[in-house]
């Protein structure tokens, strides 16, 4: 078996995600190669520490600070218009979240909350992994680096600016709309969202002071005033 | 679990069966956003930001993904705009190819990575939260795949290259004698 089918299954084994058969192969070879199931080793065991990672419950529910903002957005929303029937479900909703903290602090008596507070460490690199890795990726890796993906508030779209181009991909990587904007002159300034179908592109051009500004609706696909 | 009636009477307007939900929601979010935040007010915070997302966008909720890997995605999009606004670190490839130079020379100089979650938070953001969803939340490749909104290989390339790269830490920091890389009990 080539080196990388072996890092691959390898992988896979640790996910459960082999076939019986895939299984067997692969434990036969490592019987054979001293190297391989020394890998397949380290492997394993970073598995088994990664599984052991503490499932940390919250200290106390934000569900009281959730509803108490919905309330002040719609009051805001709509101050001229009482509306008992919008309050009532909000005392309910507190009832609920009363509830629900009651139930972590009984939990938190009961058990010791392990707080492990972390430092904010700075990210590392990914390193370049030839082989399975490479293989494994696909055309959208470049739409994985999040400070150029925007998501649409409903989480639907994506949108991307590449190579003078604004991308918007659908949640399941299928194309949804693509522009070209043809100056080379022009640099992304912002991609935001207006609306779950509307986003609004900031450009600037080297030569001008005002920002170009271009609003599109990507399910009617056709730029919006 | 929540069943797709619940989900339904909350989109319908039901305002106990979305509290229900938020509450259901709440910890899962909590454990994530816990991890790629790295400490706990700044969680509390994703999780609240996220649980409003979840509110708002309830209602346009079509059904398409589990409600917990949708509200996995709210969560993990609401951390990566903390750091975006924050101004920490999103790295962009050259950058991160370049952090991870200085990664190694960091190793290189006897570093001391003491604690497993330290080394998760120092892989790029979507290793990190492959990871995170397939040991913390225990998602398989498709939940996973659906909570990141990425196709199944770009994932599995991903959690594959996070755990590799925890490997070769790992055994460096064996090579090194000085330190045993074992996480805190």
């Amino acid at each position: 078996m080539a080196d990388e089918k072996i890092m691959e299954w390898s992988q896979r084994n640790l996910d459960n995600d082999l076939s019986q058969l895939e299984k067997s192969m692969l434990e036969k070879h490592l019987q054979e190669s001293t190297e391989d199931r020394q890998n397949a080793d380290e492997l394993m065991e970073v598995s088994r520490q990664l599984s052991l990672l503490p499932r940390t419950d919250p200290p106390h529910s934000v569900i009281p600070q959730v509803l108490d903002q919905i309330e002040r957005e719609e009051t805001s929303r709509s101050k001229t218009v009482s509306s008992p029937s919008r309050t009532r479900w909000l005392s309910v909703g507190r009832a609920v979240a009363a509830a629900v903290i009651v139930s972590f602090a009984g939990l938190f008596a009961l058990m010791k909350f392990q707080s492990s507070d972390l430092e904010n460490g700075q990210k590392m690199g990914d390193t370049n992994e030839a082989g399975v890795y490479s293989q494994l990726e696909e055309k959208d890796a470049n739409m994985e680096k999040a400070n150029s993906v925007i998501w649409s508030p409903n989480q639907t779209y994506r949108a991307e600016w590449k190579e003078r181009k604004l991308v918007v991909v659908r949640a399941d990587g299928a194309l949804q709309y693509e522009r070209l904007f043809n100056s080379e002159q022009l640099q992304l300034q912002k991609i935001e969202w207006l609306t779950d179908q509307v986003v609004k592109v900031t450009l600037i051009h080297a030569d001008r002071q005002v920002p170009e500004i271009i609003t599109v609706d990507v399910v009617k696909k056709q730029e919006v005033q | 679990m929540l069943d797709s009636e619940l989900i339904q009477r909350a989109q319908a307007g039901e305002r106990k069966a979305m509290v229900e939900i938020l509450s259901k929601l709440e910890t899962p979010l909590y454990r994530t956003a816990f991890y790629l935040m790295g400490n706990e007010q700044d969680a509390l915070d994703a999780t609240q930001e996220a649980l409003l997302k979840v509110y708002r966008n309830l209602p346009s909720y079509k059904g398409e993904a589990m409600i917990y890997t949708w509200a996995q995605r709210i969560v993990t999009n609401v951390c990566m705009d903390m750091f975006r606004k924050r101004k920490k670190v999103v790295l962009m490839e050259e950058d991160a190819i370049r952090e991870d130079r200085n990664a190694g020379k960091e190793v290189e100089k006897g570093a001391v990575i003491s604690d497993l979650k330290q080394a998760i938070r120092r892989l790029p953001m979507p290793q990190q939260t492959a990871i995170i969803l397939r040991y913390v939340q225990e998602y398989n490749y498709k939940e996973i795949s659906e909570a990141m909104g990425l196709p199944l290989n770009t994932v599995k390339s991903h959690l594959f290259r996070g755990r590799k790269q925890l490997q070769k830490w790992l055994s460096e920091y064996q090579e090194g004698g000085d330190f045993s890389w074992q996480m805190k009990k």
